[in-house]
């Protein structure tokens, strides 16, 4: 990029950009910070609307009663539902958008592929035929029902397929003189390429996997196995109801929440993880082209 | 286009590739097109305990559904804010990148692109209650505007404005998604097309103009085609949780109707019959957009 | 002497004998199926998950508690439990539709009928007649109504688990205490009494009239006081039946809610709040006035109190006022929600009627006979309702108030049936005496105040004013298959009409609509099946 002559004009835009960037950011920020607030405030001040980006009644019960109870055991399948859903979209991604970046020429059962992946992003049976083909798998209750029937997002693996369909012709030309077969240009040549496209198809799918509270509503039979969100969602359905039908003492150990301030630090307990990993996955954001290997 | 050697010839230098795809057709063939037998609720009267020996009802589903005016005003006001959704989404998050490329500072770049995907996760439960708040008429947005000498705006209950409301709210809480593809696409481009537009005495403006934007469309292409599969559904969570009786002339969805009419019952037979009448014009709409894609920019999306 | 001394202290011996003789054989009487099987019996059942009981022991939840012992304990029966679920029906459902059904489970009205229609129900008629405990018998001869909605052809494949009762159902006015004294208004006699103290909040605080949200829910909860019954279907002079909410006297409501909306006696943003934002306004003190249930006090009640810091100032319920001089009557719909159904092919069948007997004994006369420790009471009561077992208690709630009014006389804690309601009374006293504002006020104002709702509810369950639904069973299926989308068609437009945007008249044009979208259909239906 040009760094050298910087005129007068593109300063005053820098300037510009930088302020208008800086608006939106902050129309980003702080409703999570007014939620981040409100998680841990007294419910009374939440209820009357007092809370703005400062915790009113500090407190830590929203958090102690979400974390309670079965929260631990349902954190650890969350996580291995996530590893192991990452690792199979990402599989299935490169398995497929590799060979469908080919030319028809390259490929010839391209096209119909193509199409035979493309047309289960319009229709799909609906939830009773798909639990019922879970089910008669024998895979309810595992980890699989969670994993498999989403197995490939078409979504992220058109975009790989674009991304890769965009590299230059000469690295694999390059490669393919130097003897490798379509295997090894595959590993060795063209996925360190495509780090920020698998980081980005990484970023969707955690964020998909981690936050599916539906799947294991439907396809995990047992609340001692649930992951966390279904966990989760459980908990805060009826808050209100609870707070009702519940005895003293349970009244008590809660009493400074409410269901708002139980959902805000849900939402917490949700997105940090997420939040703690992008600015990871990030940095193969910024990796970029490596333009040696045609150079030369 | 004459195919000169057979399929089997071409099998035999190309089946590395099969090789590669077949699992993931199977695996995909089990788990989704094996429930589309489940399509066959659409025309039954499905009761869960006759389960596929429910009774045949035909297209009456249909015709049930097609006969309430209240129905097809929805399909109207779905097309109405996913079009414009679309467009939105795909417009704000592209200019961001643009204007997010041009910061130096590697830092600043940074923490912008983690502000902005922020509100993607906010659960659209919790953003009601905050934008109930800042959009009612006693709300920061009304009292900042009537200092201005503006008036109030009802944001949430005017059929006009509703709309619009769902429309730019939801840009907001999305446009973070996008710009994570599009900056990972701008990191793509090679570098060295910009050097040789220096060396060609071509500003920022122009070289955005005629490298950048030209680079990034087979990804907006691509992003705006996929988007269009899902136009029918215009945002259920969002509408649900902000939408009220007052507005229901324009601000009424097809799944928040459905949803309505499923109440008393899970309503299976209905909802199915709903899920593919979308799924056929969603089809018809890839269909199309690919079509003019191709025209248009001579880009082969899939 | 001797020997008449001998002849009856050996009378008085044996009279001693026959009276413990029979209280032995009384009490085995009283509880003639509460004999273990011989043979463990083996019952696999599902259960939705809860959250707020007590467990008795580390290690107890909703599989494995004080009742699933007692069911092994006291009757041999093994109640497995197969799943647990955060979202029952939805889960029951699939259930269905995969074939795999419990042994015994709980059902709601529609699968019900979908499972009758199937044949995947045993028949329950006979166990119904015969194995019913005295008291059990009790609770479903006095809703004979209830039970019959359910049979099908003459027979009955489940059986209802009732509900908590009648006098939970009417709405009150509830206005805020405080601003009353100081305003020097007592009860409202009148419905313009009732409006002109609301305008007099308005001048004087600031308020904003009557507290509502979109749903209309508490003005539609109040419209009785003008006999209209939106929501239930209602006899005409005919004899047919039609739906309470299109009929003249709702037109009447409508108009009336739509000159208080213009004279600023209802929130004017109603039609685009939900009820936490009006909750938020209220405890805000921007009301002072709120129709609602009796549950009022767990809604904003206590966040009022605290927020204001005035512990004056909460609200109190008060009956509203009929527009002439009819007595009100409050709209009841069918009220039972849930059925115990076993599954066709399961041989214990009497088994599920003996698991019901034990919940009702245990709720009533358990303690007394010293199957269970007194100081264990509570682990029962807290986890009583979530086993599908359970049959609730009709007159639990009217009784428990009558209980409270007896506690405040005597200060024994033993009146209480269902310790709920003496923790709802410990904390009121400590509420009133002391100030004490770490507990809801929500048992107070439900039970224990003077002028408390249930005060006023009682005496409408003795005075049985009710309208009951003449949809009093399962809806039929096209009303189900319109879901609620009708009525909102309506709420639309009652909508349009409180808030100005359409005229009185356009309620006619309102009630053709409906007509039109399916509600002719559904009033033929309701007639059919309900019509005597």
């Amino acid at each position: 990029m040009n760094r050298y002559c910087r005129t007068r004009a593109q300063k005053l835009f820098s300037v510009f950009n930088t302020i208008f960037l800086i608006l939106i950011s902050l129309t980003c920020i702080l409703p999570f910070v007014h939620l981040l607030a409100v998680s841990f405030s007294g419910a009374t001040a939440v209820a009357a609307g007092e809370v703005l980006f400062l915790p009113v009644d500090f407190t830590l019960s929203s958090y102690i009663f979400a974390l309670s109870g079965r929260f631990p055991k349902a954190l650890l399948i969350s996580l291995g539902r996530v590893l192991l859903g990452v690792a199979v979209n990402l599989t299935a991604c490169v398995l497929t958008a590799y060979p469908l970046s080919r030319s028809i020429s390259q490929f010839r059962g391209r096209n119909i592929i193509a199409g035979y992946f493309i047309v289960t992003m319009i229709i799909n049976g609906g939830l009773i035929p798909t639990y019922l083909v879970v089910a008669k798998l024998g895979l309810l209750n595992s980890v699989w029902a969670l994993v498999l029937p989403t197995l490939l997002p078409v979504n992220s693996m058109l975009i790989l397929m674009n991304f890769i369909r965009q590299l230059p012709d000469e690295l694999e030309e390059a490669a393919m003189i130097d003897g490798a077969g379509p295997f090894r240009i595959l590993w060795s040549v063209l996925l360190p390429l495509l780090k920020p496209a698998l980081a980005t198809i990484a970023l969707f799918s955690i964020i998909f996997h981690w936050n599916d509270w539906l799947g294991g509503m439907i396809y995990i039979k047992d609340i001692r196995s649930y992951p966390l969100q279904t966990y989760l969602q459980t908990l805060l359905k009826s808050m209100d109801e609870i707070l009702r039908t519940a005895g003293n003492d349970y009244v008590k150990m809660i009493s400074m929440m409410n269901a708002r301030t139980g959902r805000a630090a849900q939402l917490f307990l949700d997105a940090l993880p997420v939040i703690l990993i992008y600015p990871f996955l990030q940095r193969y954001f910024a990796a970029g082209l490596v333009i040696g290997s045609v150079k030369g | 286009m004459k195919r000169k050697s057979s399929f089997w010839k071409d099998f035999k230098k190309q089946w590395y590739y099969y090789a590669m795809v077949t699992p993931v057709i199977i695996l995909v063939f089990i788990f989704s097109y094996l429930p589309l037998y489940g399509l066959v609720i659409a025309f039954q009267k499905y009761n869960p305990a006759l389960g596929f020996r429910s009774a045949w009802v035909g297209l009456d589903n249909f015709i049930f559904l097609f006969k309430q005016p209240n129905f097809v005003r929805t399909i109207w006001n779905t097309l109405y804010i996913a079009v414009l959704k679309i467009a939105g989404g795909i417009l704000v998050p592209v200019t961001v990148s643009l204007l997010l490329n041009e910061v130096r500072n590697a830092r600043m770049k940074h923490m912008f692109q983690t502000a902005v995907y922020l509100p993607y996760f906010l659960s659209w439960v919790l953003l009601a209650g905050v934008l109930m708040d800042i959009l009612g008429t006693d709300g920061i947005i009304n009292q900042t505007l009537k200092q201005l000498g503006l008036g109030s705006v009802n944001f949430l209950g005017n059929a006009k404005i509703f709309p619009w409301t769902m429309i730019v709210s939801d840009i907001w809480k999305n446009f973070g998604f996008g710009t994570v593809v599009y900056l990972a696409a701008l990191t793509g481009i090679d570098p060295g097309l910009y050097e040789a537009a220096v060396v060609d005495g071509a500003g920022r403006w122009k070289q955005t103009v005629y490298i950048t934007l030209p680079q990034l469309t087979p990804t907006i292409v691509l992003m705006s085609v996929l988007a269009l599969g899902g136009v029918l559904n215009a945002g259920f969570d969002q509408i649900y949780n902000l939408y009220s009786p007052i507005v229901f002339t324009t601000g009424d969805i097809i799944d928040t109707y459905v949803y309505r009419l499923g109440i008393t019952q899970a309503q299976y037979s209905i909802g199915t019959a709903v899920g593919l009448f979308k799924s056929a014009v969603s089809a018809v709409l890839i269909c199309s957009s690919y079509y003019l894609a191709d025209r248009f920019t001579g880009y082969r999306v899939f | 002497m001797k020997k008449r001394v001998l002849l009856l202290s050996a009378i008085c011996l044996l009279s001693q004998c026959a009276v413990v003789y029979g209280e032995g054989e009384a009490e085995q009487e009283k509880q003639p199926w509460l004999v273990p099987y011989e043979e463990t019996v083996e019952m696999h059942i599902a259960n939705a998950e809860s959250t707020t009981a007590e467990w008795a022991q580390e290690g107890d939840d909703v599989t494995n508690n004080v009742f699933t012992r007692a069911y092994k304990d006291w009757l041999n029966v093994d109640v497995i439990t197969d799943w647990v679920s955060a979202d029952y029906d939805e889960s029951l459902n699939l259930a269905i539709a995969s074939g795999d059904l419990p042994d015994v489970f709980l059902a709601n009205n529609v699968q019900y009928t979908q499972l009758v229609e199937a044949g995947m129900l045993e028949d329950m008629t006979d166990v119904f007649e015969e194995n019913l405990s005295d008291f059990a018998r009790e609770q479903y001869d006095a809703v004979p109504a209830v039970v019959d909605a359910y049979r099908v052809d003459g027979r009955l494949y489940g059986i209802p688990t009732l509900y908590y009762g009648d006098i939970d159902k009417p709405y009150y006015m509830w206005l805020r205490k405080d601003w009353m004294e100081e305003l020097g208004v007592s009860a409202p006699t009148t419905i313009d009494e009732m409006m002109s103290i609301i305008e007099q909040m308005n001048e004087k605080y600031g308020t904003r009239g009557i507290a509502e949200d979109k749903t209309l829910d508490n003005l539609l909860g109040i419209a009785c006081a003008w006999h209209a019954y939106p929501g239930i279907w209602v006899e005409d002079e005919d004899g047919h039946l039609v739906y309470g909410s299109i009929q003249e006297e709702m037109k009447q409501v409508i108009s009336t809610y739509a000159d208080w909306y213009a004279r600023g006696l209802i929130n004017p943003n109603f039609a685009v709040q939900d009820s936490e934002a009006v909750k938020t306004d209220v405890i805000n003190g921007k009301y002072g006035a709120q129709p609602f249930l009796q549950w009022w006090g767990w809604h904003a009640g206590t966040n009022v109190v605290e927020a204001t810091g005035n512990n004056n100032s909460y609200f109190l319920p008060y009956a509203v006022p009929s527009v002439d001089e009819n007595p009100v009557l409050y709209p009841l719909v069918f009220p039972n929600e849930k059925v115990l159904v076993v599954r066709k092919g399961y041989e214990h069948v009497d088994a599920a009627v003996k698991l019901m007997n034990l919940h009702l004994y245990v709720d009533s006369e358990a303690v007394k006979d010293g199957l269970i420790d007194v100081n264990d009471f509570h682990y029962y009561t807290t986890t009583i309702n979530f086993l599908p077992f359970n049959v609730k208690p009709t007159m639990g709630d009217y009784n428990g108030y009558y209980q409270a009014i007896e506690y405040k006389k005597t200060g024994d804690p033993s009146v209480f049936t269902y310790s709920g309601n003496l923790d709802k009374c410990t904390t009121a006293e400590a509420f009133l005496n002391s100030g004490d504002t770490s507990g809801t006020i929500g048992g107070m104002l439900q039970m224990y105040h003077a002028q408390c709702a249930y005060s006023i509810g009682a005496g409408i369950v003795e005075r049985d004013e009710f309208k009951r639904d003449a949809m009093w069973g399962a809806a039929p299926e096209v009303v189900n298959s319109y879901g609620s989308t009708l009525d909102d068609l309506l709420l639309e437009g009652f909508t349009l009409i409180i808030t100005g945007q359409q005229p009185v008249e356009y309620f006619d044009t309102l009630v053709e609509a409906w007509k039109a979208a399916g509600g002719d259909e559904m009033t033929a239906a309701v007639n059919e099946m309900y019509r005597k």
